[in-house]
């Protein structure tokens, strides 16, 4: 089955681009001759490659893409090299930096930064167009900063800023800690450029820097965070198989019918606490904590600070009273049964306000990234919209 | 000296400028003040012309570039014992004395870059063992778990067997397919978790990290 069009579109887009510009200019030659082949083998491995990843593989190691892009190279600089040996000097050179300023404009349409991109060309097509010479316009475009203007600085800052913004709204500390220091050191860079404009290879170089540093620290937060969740929750759904409301809950109705729904029950009396016992074991085995650390770790604060745990205030406690009962072989006692089942009768078993954003937050977030990040986001509770933000 | 001939000194001084000063780009420093010599020392504008074309100027200032940038690429990569990624600046800074022309040294380096590229993405592939932690400790969870001899089977046996029989058939029909378009001859190596760059991502104890690795092995049937 070959690869869903509208993917191989997406990703063959632009060379069919590349490739149908020059021959509607009937361009002719060795080079092309390698463009036309490469293009039909990108082709022809749409149809005949079963899926995306094995169709960007082959891409990739069948070296299409550099082949075409050196063949485009070889052309173009044919191309303009003859216009310009034609004589015309810096009139001609100006005229045809303009055109091609121009065209790139034309290029970027579609393009969600559009207007950032657009501004520092049209910029220079203006200073093109003002009437100073060829080396002038090179001057100024250099003392401007507009030639590193070109490769986006303004739009890589703004990107990191709103990157920034998204994960303090996810509360995630350590992701606005390292956008922090990528902000900070590029602006760094840009103060000490002549033309207040950061290099974007030294930049790039930094950020990766700054990037490396954070992923085991990234990995370990996310790390602790998920099995203290599954701990809380085991217990908690462990209380709650002992109560009298049990029976009709999803979590153990079976459509199999009732002695079903009895098997799953007893399953979650019985093992829940040994299940339990292991992720402790676990727990401590990678970072030395054990269940009183949660409440006290970072990671759960962080969580409940930012209304991302998903259990009632009274919930937490009753799931705290019962953790010493929740030992292998070991029962809850009658009150704390009573109590869960007061908690699920009134409904209260949920943080009214969890996973809720305050209406500023809301529209900070949709005027960033849309309404529909939004839902996709924020749209759903409990555990699934919880997993979604660690895993970010 | 005509007005053009100053006004394309003044560029080509605003160029210098960029590198002044600036440690990164010592050779490109060098080769923008050849190009400046040269228009500069120049008695017109056509005489400069002839000197950056006959002295090979232009692209020598472009292997400048290229190598101060694949310099600070090899040292960053070597101080973050990236040594996969490492090959790339590496294997440009071998080759780009010997290009003579701007479409060889282009060609060149998009290349290695590619090459290079396929090479990270197998490399990557080690990682797999971090994205299946979640699944080997469910699966040591419930072999583990303290369970009445009424649930032995099902919890301790059966259930992580079944996550095992799932995870070595995605596996086989899944993972090691892919991997295999990227590297025809591709096998797991897991001696490569224990480099650097792969260890220092999995963010648990070496002793754990040995249990890991041999239940990974079983999980993924290696």
């Amino acid at each position: 089955m070959p690869v869903d069009k509208a993917m191989a579109d997406t990703i063959l887009g632009t060379y069919r681009k590349m490739f149908k510009e020059l021959e509607d200019k009937g361009v002719q030659g060795e080079s092309f001759q390698t463009m036309r082949e490469t293009m039909e083998r990108m082709e022809t491995l749409a149809i005949e490659t079963n899926d995306v990843s094995e169709f960007t593989a082959k891409l990739t190691t069948e070296n299409l893409f550099m082949e075409f892009s050196n063949a485009y190279t070889e052309i173009m600089t044919a191309l303009v090299k003859g216009e310009y040996s034609e004589g015309g000097g810096d009139e001609l050179l100006m005229e045809k930096t303009l055109e091609a300023y121009e065209h790139s404009i034309e290029s970027l349409k579609g393009n969600p930064n559009y207007e950032k991109l657009k501004a520092p060309i049209e910029e220079l097509i203006e200073l093109g167009k003002s009437g100073v010479s060829y080396p002038v316009f090179l001057r100024m475009a250099e003392e401007k900063g507009l030639n590193q203007a070109l490769q986006g600085d303004m739009v890589v800052r703004d990107a990191i800023l709103s990157e920034k913004m998204f994960c303090e709204l996810l509360h995630l500390p350590l992701e606005v800690e390292k956008h922090e220091k990528i902000l900070k050191k590029h602006d760094e860079l840009a103060s000490q450029s002549p033309f207040n404009v950061a290099d974007s290879f030294q930049f790039g170089l930094e950020r990766q820097k700054i990037e490396w540093e954070y992923t085991p620290l990234t990995n370990q937060w996310n790390l602790i965070s998920r099995l203290w969740e599954k701990m809380i929750e085991n217990v908690y759904d462990w209380l709650d198989s002992f109560g009298s409301f049990a029976p009709h809950d999803y979590r153990w109705k079976s459509l199999k019918g009732i002695s079903y729904t009895m098997r799953n029950i007893k399953r979650t009396q019985e093992c829940n606490p040994g299940i339990l016992k292991a992720r402790e074991n676990i727990f401590m085995d990678y970072f030395q904590m054990s269940w009183d650390d949660i409440f006290e770790h970072e990671t759960y604060l962080t969580a409940y600070d930012a209304k991302q745990i998903w259990y009632s205030d009274q919930t937490l406690e009753l799931i705290k009273k019962a953790y010493p009962y929740c030992k292998p072989f070991g029962k809850p006692n009658s009150e704390l049964i009573s109590e869960a089942e007061e908690i699920y009768s009134t409904k209260s078993y949920q943080r009214p306000d969890a996973f809720q954003y305050s209406d500023e937050d809301r529209e900070k977030f949709i005027a960033l990234f849309g309404e529909e990040k939004w839902n996709e986001y924020f749209g759903k509770t409990r555990s699934s919209s919880k997993m979604k933000i660690f895993k970010q | 000296m005509d007005q053009r001939h100053q006004e394309y000194i003044e560029y080509y001084q605003s160029r210098l400028k960029k590198y002044e000063n600036n440690p990164l780009y010592p050779n490109s420093y060098q080769s923008e003040k050849a190009l400046y010599d040269a228009i500069a020392n120049a008695s017109d504008i056509e005489e400069s012309g002839k000197i950056v074309e006959s002295e090979n100027l232009a692209v020598k200032n472009a292997i400048a570039l290229v190598k101060d940038q694949e310099t600070a690429r090899k040292k960053h990569y070597e101080e973050l014992k990236e040594y996969i990624r490492l090959h790339a600046p590496e294997r440009i800074l071998d080759k780009v004395d010997s290009v003579e022309t701007d479409l060889e040294l282009v060609k060149m380096v998009n290349d290695i870059e590619s090459e290079v590229s396929i090479e990270i993405i197998v490399d990557l592939f080690t990682q797999e063992i971090y994205n299946d932690l979640m699944m080997l400790e469910e699966i040591e969870v419930y072999q583990s778990a303290e369970v009445p001899d009424e649930w032995k089977n099902e919890i301790n046996h059966q259930i992580p067997q079944e996550m095992i029989e799932e995870g070595v058939k995605d596996w086989k029909e899944s993972f090691v397919p892919n991997a295999r378009n990227w590297d025809p001859n591709w096998q797991y190596n897991a001696s490569l978790i224990w480099e650097e760059r792969h260890r220092r991502v999995i963010p648990i104890p070496d002793e754990i990290l040995e249990k890991r690795i041999k239940q990974f092995k079983t999980y993924r049937g290696i």
